[in-house]
């Protein structure tokens, strides 16, 4: 159910928009917004507003550097989609998922059993390295120490949020969060040590996918296609092209 | 093996890349770049620097801090791009708002950013009424305080708290204000595109609207 922002909530949206929450309110705010699709409409209208100043100013003395587009592919061979893709890259409003898409989609409310540890039943990975139990024991033994708490709580709450708890040789390393709307949340209770972060990659298709690189805050991807198989890497800081550790497999969901 | 003819297979997928056709739509664009499509970026690239350094230049005046900011705000989208929802905005309003979240991370890294209301100035708008004159009609709607408002906290980046301190007006005056503008504007956007008398940008024109904004 939804309905319209009051005043106050109005006000809150607007000053996420201009960038001025802090961290915490802006993600308080993002939850609140989960189950709003008439807050979120009304969000995405003010964003729709302010970007008619951008578009209103005067660009005819604006010259764009010659070799901007240049430095930009550069800079994209050089670094990878994987090299940051930090979700404080994004503001609240380029971070969110359609309000649609929260109440138009029963197969996803219908989620099915989870399958802990077990491997997708996908085609075209015989890449992938097997034996990943043992292996993923000793990566958490030698590269990651305890972390903070777990910050999934507010995911948890959502209501139809599907959680299951991410477990190597029955030990409990973190939490895997499906959203009603697609969206995954993953969070490992250990932090990676010095100079490394966890990677999540979708096994989809034939060759890992990145969907980004966290730490002790988790991740929340984009909407995910419901059973899409997951697997977290320790990589070095920044991420890497592809999984260069044994992978953590997670819960399908 | 198997597995070696499905890698080769997914290999030559990702190296066949469409030709870029200069009237498919922004959002395509940014499908093609969630795919890994570096000529779709620069597509974009070419579509919308000039609006973003404009931006850039708007807010944080150095040159360069603003080809560095743009540069980031595109490498944003690219790494981003899986997560545009043609839903809920349109691809310009998308990357607007990438870069201008990007240019306030800039604004205040900065050791001093502190403001005077004095170094608020208004800005000129363009001659070209095709690509911007809506845009330009939201904004020449509103009356001078709104206005001065909005862009302060726009380009500026002031808190509502700042913004009150900055014109001596009280918070709750700077906050109404501040939601009319928006709503002003969003009423125009949200209109018809022209001919709704109701719609009309207030006397004076378009160019200078709402007179002296202090």
């Amino acid at each position: 159910m939804s309905r319209d922002p009051n005043p106050q909530e109005r006000d809150l949206s607007l000053r996420a928009l201009l960038g001025q929450l802090t961290p915490d309110e802006e993600a308080q705010l993002a939850g609140q917004l989960h189950d709003r699709p008439d807050w979120q409409a009304d969000l995405d209208a003010d964003a729709r507003a302010l970007t008619a100043l951008a578009e209103s100013l005067d660009l005819s003395d604006v010259e764009v550097p010659e070799d901007a587009s240049a430095r930009l592919l550069a800079r994209v061979r050089q670094e990878g989609r994987t090299a940051v893709g930090a979700e404080t890259d994004l503001p609240l409003s380029a971070r969110l998922t359609a309000p649609d898409a929260v109440t138009v989609a029963p197969e996803d409310e219908a989620a099915p059993g989870p399958a802990p540890m077990a491997l997708p039943p996908r085609r075209s990975r015989a890449w992938w390295p097997l034996g990943l139990g043992l292996a993923a024991a000793l990566l958490l033994a030698v590269l990651i120490r305890p972390g903070p708490a777990d910050p999934g709580a507010r995911y948890a709450a959502v209501p139809g949020a599907v959680q299951q708890p991410v477990q190597v040789q029955g030990e409990a390393l973190g939490t895997v969060i499906r959203l009603p709307d697609g969206r995954v949340f993953v969070h490992l209770t250990r932090t990676p040590e010095e100079g490394r972060t966890y990677q999540l990659w979708s096994l989809a298709e034939a060759v890992p996918q990145s969907l980004g690189v966290f730490g002790d805050d988790g991740l929340l991807t984009a909407a995910l296609p419901a059973g899409a198989p997951l697997a977290v890497t320790v990589e070095p800081a920044g991420g890497s092209p592809g999984p260069t550790t044994p992978p953590i497999l997670l819960p399908v969901l | 093996m198997e597995a070696d003819a499905a890698r080769g297979v997914l290999r030559s997928f990702r190296t066949m890349t469409l030709p870029i056709h200069p009237d498919l739509p922004d959002e395509d664009l940014l499908r093609r770049m969630a795919a890994g499509e570096e000529d779709a970026l620069s597509e974009l690239h070419r579509r919308h620097a000039r609006l973003l350094y404009g931006l850039g230049r708007r807010m944080l005046r150095h040159p360069d801090d603003v080809d560095c900011c743009v540069q980031d705000a595109f490498m944003n989208a690219w790494r981003h791009a899986a997560r545009f929802d043609p839903a809920r905005a349109s691809a310009k309003t998308w990357l607007v708002s990438i870069a201008h979240h990007r240019f306030l991370q800039q604004l205040r890294d900065r050791p001093d950013t502190a403001l005077e209301l004095a170094d608020w100035d208004q800005p000129t708008h363009g001659a070209d009424p095709t690509d911007r004159a809506l845009a330009e009609r939201a904004v020449a709607a509103l009356d001078a305080p709104q206005r001065q408002l909005v862009e302060l906290a726009y380009y500026r980046g002031h808190s509502h708290a700042e913004l009150a301190a900055l014109t001596g007006l009280p918070l709750g005056t700077v906050k109404s204000r501040l939601r009319a503008a928006l709503d002003r504007m969003r009423q125009i956007l949200g209109g018809p595109p022209n001919g709704d008398p109701l719609h009309a940008p207030p006397p004076g024109g378009e160019d200078v609207p709402g007179g002296d904004p202090a």
